[in-house]
């Protein structure tokens, strides 16, 4: 470990040279403006940047997108907060718990906490790297299709502790959120499903236009018909205060177990192969409902900086996460770490336990980059929250027409494709539907970003073992991971009965 | 309610689809591969209608116990003779509350309609003239703002969304009549 740290000061040494100091700024300044635009996303982003790298030098070259991918996970909870529509999906409980404290005239609190989650986070993620990168990435070389199913069961299990006071209304946006998902090929068999012969169904619904049209087109359909809320809002505009808004020392020290917990989760779920940061942010907030003292007002209605706080470390770390199985063993941990392998690959560098031996300085270099641009982007995100402060005043009538634009641009955009703008729309005509029945979007949101990988793992482990469904409990870690899940399912359903037992016992 | 039951039994026929397709089409077991493609959708769809199920009980439920009030304060209220006279009364303002509720539940199709505006648009005349358009003729008949005032903020919003998505992202959109 002690030779890691002096490797590492070698890699800060050859990070803040001129060059690559400047390609880690202008990384991360792209990565937040790109984060912050809906409709763009971390792995979009990558790829439209990739290009802008290929005129520099490789080390300069992946730590520019090094930071396009850091600045992103920074930048997606602006819009997240501001507009309740999430840039990506790792900030889906960043909207949830964020917009609502927008509401409230709380914006800058939430969003200085969610750039100071997103620096603790992303920290503990790359000291992870750094300290303990390589044998991180073996034991989530041990995670095979069952333990990775069994995983993403527990976070689909712990959806219910979103789904609010109706259960079955719950569960529809869930089942809603798998079919939507379900339409498409069938990664596993190559098949078509569910497309009814559209030849635009063929690549299935995409997520960013689901997202703005479910979250941002939705919430102007919901303006025009709730006068009260809007006056609200409206009078929360005119009280913004920006001195209100810096988070205070006790408010840090309440938010630090918070941060260290979601941190640690996020790193590890970042290195398993596939599972990302939606994931992990979800998880962190579920362990969150579970254990923090606030644990009541964590609903999603009333908005609470531990919930921020929750998914913005845990996204971030699960991002630094990501490259430890990237570097170690050429195993992309996301699709955006994915793109960055195009990239390693581009330029003549393969990535594996060999990559630590013959280009030390690109390595080193990188993870020392790493820690630079995570404080460049704290102090561009923190320079930036006055200036968003200043434009959440206008007015929401005024506000209206340029979520409009974004929504219809940001969907065009993704793919550059008109299908997409229909999605955002008929997306946002079902939001709005469901919100006025009192269905839960995010649920179905969740649903939609977990469904397909967790298929396409209990499939493997089935085929794997040839069809014995007992695979998933013969395995130690796949086990584990059940037995928490049902846990929690079984958890709640006891304590109430116990908790009536002894009101009828006293009442007696 | 009843919209909710309207609701709930649309989603009981996508569920039913859904597992009609996966089961006879798409293969729910595949003796080779195990779990076929109709698998996972099948069991989520069967899990989406029982809970469409339970919506739907519920609320005839609801709806039931609410009718048995309803006809509990309406016997009261038919003994009284003042009552009814003063609900003959009322009709007129009834009417024009009610005209007023549907004027608010309309508002809606609003932003729907110029988000359909807005794709035809853009597919004709490109990103600068939907996104003006889209701004300047909201602000100018919805939010009724000043016109100069809604001019300015409309021109630059529409440079900051031209300069992000045209200059700099270099997102190909479309425009086959004119595209500036």
């Amino acid at each position: 470990m002690a030779e890691n740290f002096q490797m590492l000061i070698r890699g800060l040494g050859i990070a803040i040279s001129p060059m690559n100091l400047f390609a880690c700024i202008i990384g991360g300044i792209m990565g937040l403006i790109v984060g912050a635009v809906p409709g763009i996303g971390a792995v979009a982003g990558c790829s439209l940047l990739l290009p802008i790298t290929y005129s520099i030098n490789p080390t300069a070259a992946i730590i520019m997108l090094a930071g396009i991918y850091y600045g992103n996970m920074y930048g997606g909870a602006y819009s997240a907060i501001l507009l309740n529509i999430p840039g990506d999906s790792p900030a889906v409980i960043t909207a949830l718990e964020g917009h609502p404290l927008t509401k409230k005239g709380l914006a800058g609190k939430a969003l200085y906490t969610a750039n100071y989650a997103s620096f603790i986070g992303g920290t503990i993620g790359i000291l992870f790297l750094t300290a303990i990168g390589a044998p991180l990435a073996r034991i989530g070389l041990k995670f095979g299709p069952a333990e990775t199913a069994s995983l993403i069961f527990m976070a689909l299990t712990s959806i219910g502790w979103l789904l609010g006071d109706n259960p079955a209304k719950g569960l529809i946006a869930t089942g809603l959120g798998v079919m939507i998902s379900n339409i498409g090929m069938d990664a596993s068999s190559a098949n078509f499903r569910y497309t009814f012969g559209s030849t635009s169904l063929l690549s299935g619904i995409d997520f960013i236009p689901l997202v703005i049209g479910m979250f941002g087109l939705s919430q102007v359909l919901l303006l025009m018909t709730d006068n009260s809320a809007q006056a609200e809002a409206n009078k929360f505009k005119g009280k913004l205060k920006l001195r209100e808004s810096f988070l205070k020392k006790k408010e840090m020290t309440r938010l630090l177990p918070t941060n260290i917990r979601a941190s640690i989760l996020g790193t590890f779920i970042g290195f398993l192969p596939g599972a990302g940061g939606t994931t992990g942010g979800f998880l962190s907030y579920m362990l969150e409902k579970k254990v923090n003292k606030n644990r009541d007002k964590m609903d999603g209605k009333q908005g609470t900086l531990e919930g921020i706080c929750a998914s913005e470390s845990a996204n971030n770390a699960a991002a630094a996460g990501a490259f430890i199985p990237l570097l170690s063993f050429g195993i992309p941990g996301s699709s955006t770490t994915a793109v960055l392998l195009g990239g390693l690959l581009a330029w003549g560098l393969k990535p594996g336990p060999l990559l630590f031996q013959n280009e030390p300085d690109f390595v080193w270099g990188l993870i020392g980059s790493m820690y630079i641009g995570n404080i460049i982007c704290l102090a561009i995100g923190m320079a930036a929250i006055p200036f968003m402060v200043k434009l959440l005043k206008i007015q929401n009538n005024i506000l209206a027409p340029m979520i409009i634009v974004v929504c219809i641009v940001g969907a065009y955009a993704n793919n550059n494709s008109m299908f997409d703008v229909v999605v955002m729309l008929a997306a946002g005509v079902l939001s709005y539907f469901m919100q006025k029945k009192g269905i839960g979007v995010t649920p179905l949101i969740l649903a939609y970003v977990l469904a397909p990988l967790f298929e396409m793992k209990v499939r493997q482990a089935l085929a794997i073992s040839n069809g014995d469904i007992t695979t998933f409990v013969t395995k130690p870690i796949s086990l584990f991971f059940l037995l928490v899940a049902f846990t929690l399912l079984i958890a709640p359903v006891i304590v109430k009965t116990v908790k009536k037992k002894t009101e009828k016992r006293s009442l007696a | 309610m009843i919209s909710e039951i309207i609701f709930a039994g649309l989603i009981i026929v996508i569920s039913v689809i859904w597992m009609i397709i996966g089961i006879f089409q798409l293969g729910f077991w595949d003796p080779s591969a195990a779990a076929g493609s109709g698998f996972i959708p099948t069991v989520f769809a069967a899990v989406t209608l029982v809970s469409s199920i339970m919506v739907i009980i519920s609320n005839l439920k609801q709806k039931k116990a609410s009718n048995n009030k309803k006809g509990d304060t309406e016997t009261k209220e038919n003994t009284e003779e003042q009552d009814l006279q003063e609900g003959a009364d009322n009709t007129a303002e009834n009417e024009t509350s009610n005209i007023n509720a549907w004027k608010e539940k309309l508002k809606p199709i609003i932003p729907v309609a110029f988000c359909i505006f807005g794709i035809i648009c853009l597919e004709l005349f490109g990103l600068v003239i939907t996104t003006f358009t889209i701004t300047f003729g909201w602000l100018l008949f919805v939010s009724r703002t000043e016109w100069k005032k809604s001019l300015m903020i409309s021109v630059i919003f529409t440079l900051v969304i031209y300069v992000i998505f045209e200059l700099w992202l270099e997102v190909p959109f479309p425009g086959e009549i004119i595209r500036l």
